[in-house]
């Protein structure tokens, strides 16, 4: 469509250029200073146990400083997953998965425990079924099938770390805590039937299950960040070089059922850069003891503010770029010798984008 | 740090023969200048390396991470909170460059770097067995221990004295220990039984008696009695001979060699010493007679009468010095220069003296030792044979260094150039390497480099250097007083080392055996 580099350019500078670009900006603010007291439940990432209704959020709900306790001789364990699709053919998928756990104590890692790397090709039929084994494999029965089957890796990968999870808790002691990566909360394909077994078995182990959400769906009113909102406010209230919480969900929620989850927003460190959704079942520990441990976590000058056996595991379970590169070549060589042509080796590896973003 | 065997270091993972880098555990103290050791387990090779850099490194991929931790924690100090790394020896690491100086074959000969040690292999702290091929190398003017870092190694680090000849280079900065260097070089040479001698300048008054308590100086060796003669123009009772030079033995080339001269003054004093009378008459005439007279009734007349001024001046300056004298038979020159022949350490104190009469003596004295041994050299080899190598040490030895050009009338860079072949060495003692003309600095075989701060004197020494020295820059910036690189064609490498202390030192010496007392009568007869 465009013969040269300066036609390119006409296309993107049109007129209303800086018009359009003041109007978001309007936007986003006008969103961010939203006044409203509902917290959104998005379909990924409930709050509230068994549906995705949004709850309320007091105004006056209390922004609580917390202190910070080094926890000496309290074990933590985290937990985390990594993952990635080597191949996506659309309607076939290669994956690789797998996940992980670590064990710290009094500022040291102890152990370091990695799940060998699954290495799956799924096609649509595939997928779905690999979906109903793993949850069978935790003893759930599949509600609902997979909406985007691209996206099994994710759901694959959840599994084993709430496997790894269920395990953590299982070892740990009372007055340890089990951390994991994300929401404690079931989501449209994980079901509560895998989720809650874990909670209550921390609850009867008198352990602490915390679970760390680094980027928050959660929203507010109309679409403001709650994390952000909540921070906002926080800093107002008790200035900017303090560690709090708040609590978002409250006993109502759960009235009536067994749940135990709660939702906070916390900041855990003085100078941390971030806040986070912290979910936690807590085992014998009030909030504030737990926040105060969670902060004593959470001094690691390279990750301020987050709890560092979760940087820890991160690590450890991610797959990094060049393993990825590992096993893309590992895969092609696979492939050629299957008898496969060079050709279509290229043609099924090679992502048609990345063509047109050279 | 986990546990590992002793000496344990790290392990190799790059990159090339003559840059070799390894990583380290982050609790592992490494330091310029350390001696380590790489197992070639494939070829059942050692290699020598020397540490010559340390770097950070982290497991993080990401740029900006140290960057932005640093930030962290000053965050934390901000508010007050005490904070630190979790798992330090999991995220952090240390990079360590080396040189490698060479390898030792499974015969444990010594080879020079040539090929690349295995990638991965283990780097360790040497063992004495790796570092023994080095003891036959060292002379027998030991002048310290070897150095490993901040370690001192148990193995003697010299020179051998047959090589004094080929002149020896002190260079630091003032405080980095020359003077302690050379009290010890000194001493070695007091107690090398008369194999070699020394003429010492001392300038400062700091080499006889070490400056004062607590210090010791030579007068302090206990060979000093037999074997160390001292020459001042005012000696202290018991401590010397009265240092008395002859006017007949100064040569215009001394007068050239202390002062400055125009051309025209370099023309005047020529025809000076030509026309105005012998054996120093010539100086005394120039001193005592006015200029004006001098100009009219003399050869000097076709000179500016301000020419014949500054000869008079400068003249006068010579003649009425104590240490000078117009009578030739009261000069000592000859007998330093027995005394040297006999391998003493001959140390002429020049303390009183100013700058431009010390080195008018010491060109006078040392241009006396080089004439001496040209002439043993060439009309009396059987002699010359029995002579022992001479070193004559000069302190500020950039004032009469400065260009190789002035040889032709200064006799220090003629002793640079020439002294070997007559068995005749110059030890320059400079915190100025860079003033040195480069060609004569190239003359000098050994060097013995102290801390020296400007990077241009280091710099002249890199490039001039019988060692590759072109690594060891930061190295030789950070060297602590007493700690040196010594330089030598003997060495396999330059030799990082730690100069013994000369008051301690001396504690180690041995007394000299009592002499004996004579039999009963020996004397009978003698003095009847």
């Amino acid at each position: 469509m465009f013969g040269n580099g300066r036609q390119r350019e006409a296309g993107v500078l049109v007129e209303d250029y800086a018009d359009r670009v003041r109007t978001a900006a309007g936007h986003l603010t006008r969103l961010l200073a939203d006044g409203g007291t509902r917290v959104d439940n998005p379909a990924d990432e409930p709050v509230a146990p068994g549906d995705d209704r949004p709850i309320e959020l007091r105004p006056d709900a209390e922004v609580v400083r917390i202190g910070s306790d080094p926890a000496r001789g309290v074990c933590t364990a985290a937990v985390d997953g990594g993952s990635a699709c080597l191949v996506n053919g659309r309607s076939f998928w290669v994956v690789a998965y797998r996940a992980g756990t670590i064990w710290h104590r009094d500022r040291a890692t102890v152990r370091e425990e990695r799940d060998q790397l699954v290495l799956r090709t799924l096609n649509q039929t595939d997928a779905k079924a690999e979906y109903a084994h793993a949850l069978a494999a935790a003893g759930v029965v599949r509600g609902r099938e997979l909406a985007d089957l691209g996206g099994v890796v994710d759901v694959l990968r959840e599994l084993a770390e709430w496997e790894r999870a269920r395990q953590a808790v299982a070892e740990a002691g009372p007055g340890d805590l089990v951390l994991v990566d994300g929401s404690l909360h079931p989501g449209p394909y994980m079901p509560a039937a895998v989720v809650r077994p874990v909670h209550e078995l921390a609850l009867e182990r008198g352990v602490d299950l915390v679970g760390v959400t680094k980027a928050s769906k959660l929203r507010w009113g109309r679409y403001a960040p709650l994390v952000l909102r909540v921070r906002r406010r926080a800093e107002a209230e008790v200035g900017p070089d303090a560690r709090w919480l708040l609590r978002v969900t409250d006993d109502a929620d759960a009235a009536g059922t067994t749940w135990r989850s709660e939702v906070y927003v916390a900041r855990l460190a003085r100078r941390g850069a971030y806040a986070f959704r912290v979910d936690a079942v807590r085992g014998h520990r009030s909030a504030e003891e737990l926040f105060a441990v969670l902060a004593g976590l959470s001094d690691d000058p390279a990750f301020l503010g987050y709890p560092y056996p979760l940087a820890r595991v991160h690590q450890v379970v991610s797959l990094p770029g060049h393993l990825l590169a590992d096993l893309r070549r590992d895969l092609r060589e696979a492939l050629l010798r299957e008898g496969l042509a060079e050709d279509d080796v290229d043609l099924v590896l090679r992502d048609f984008h990345l063509t047109l973003n050279a | 740090m986990p546990d590992q065997h002793p000496g344990y270091k790290g392990r190799i993972f790059g990159r090339s023969v003559l840059d070799v880098r390894f990583r380290a555990f982050y609790g592992e103290d490494l330091f310029l200048g350390e001696l380590l050791v790489g197992t070639d387990g494939e070829r059942g090779r050692r290699y020598l390396f020397r540490v010559t850099d340390v770097a950070y490194g982290s497991e993080s991929s990401d740029d900006g991470w140290a960057e932005r931790t640093a930030g962290g924690l000053m965050a934390m100090d901000q508010v007050g909170e005490p904070t630190g790394m979790r798992d330090v020896e999991r995220r952090l690491y240390k990079v360590a460059k080396v040189s490698s100086l060479g390898y030792l074959g499974a015969d444990r000969s010594f080879h020079k770097p040539k090929s690349l040690p295995a990638q991965f292999g283990e780097v360790t702290a040497p063992t004495q067995a790796d570092l023994e091929f080095l003891r036959e190398r060292m002379g027998d003017v030991e002048i310290g221990r070897l150095r490993s870092g901040e370690d001192t190694i148990d193995l003697p680090v010299g020179i051998r004295g047959e090589t004094l000849p080929s002149h020896v280079g002190v260079f630091a900065t003032t405080g980095m220990g020359k003077s302690n260097l050379m009290k010890v070089l000194a001493g070695q040479l007091l107690a090398a039984h008369g194999r070699y001698a020394l003429l010492l300048f001392d300038p400062h008054g700091e080499y006889l008696n070490g400056g004062g308590p607590p210090r010791k100086g030579l007068a302090d060796h206990p060979l000093a009695p037999e074997r160390l003669r001292v020459y001042s123009p005012s000696p202290r009772p018991g401590q010397g001979n009265l240092l008395r030079l002859s006017l007949a033995e100064l040569s215009v080339d001394d007068l050239r060699t202390a002062w400055k001269f125009t051309v025209p003054q370099s023309e005047a004093l020529e025809s000076a010493a030509a026309h105005l009378g012998e054996k120093g008459e010539w100086l005394v005439r120039l001193a005592e007679e006015e200029p004006e007279e001098l100009k009219d009734g003399s050869e000097l007349g076709r000179y500016a009468l301000a020419t014949i001024q500054v000869l008079a001046r400068r003249a006068k300056r010579i003649v009425r010095l104590p240490l000078m004298t117009s009578d030739p038979s009261q000069s000592l020159t000859g007998k330093v220069l027995d005394d040297l022949a006999d391998g003493k350490v001959v140390l002429i104190d020049t303390s009183g003296l100013e700058a431009v009469e010390e080195t008018l003596v010491a060109s006078l004295l040392t241009r006396s030792l080089l004439e001496e041994r040209t002439d043993a050299y060439r009309s009396d080899r059987e002699r010359f044979g029995r002579l022992p190598r001479t070193l004559v040490a000069l302190e500020e030895a950039q004032r009469v260094l400065t260009r190789l050009d002035d040889a032709e009338f200064n006799v220090f860079p003629r002793l640079a150039r020439e002294g070997r072949k007559f068995n005749v060495g110059l030890c320059a003692v400079t915190q100025q390497p860079k003033l040195i003309d480069a060609e004569l600095l190239s003359q000098f075989n050994t060097y013995f480099v102290l801390g020296l701060a400007d990077e241009r004197d280091r710099s002249i020494l890199r490039s001039s250097s019988k060692q590759d020295l072109s690594d060891l820059g930061p190295e030789i910036q950070t060297l602590m007083p007493g700690e040196a690189l010594v330089t030598n064609p003997e060495a396999p490498f330059a030799l990082p080392s730690k100069v013994h202390y000369y008051e301690d030192w001396l504690q180690t010496l041995p007394e000299p055996e009592a002499a004996r007392p004579r039999p009963v009568g020996a004397m009978q007869g003698f003095y009847d």
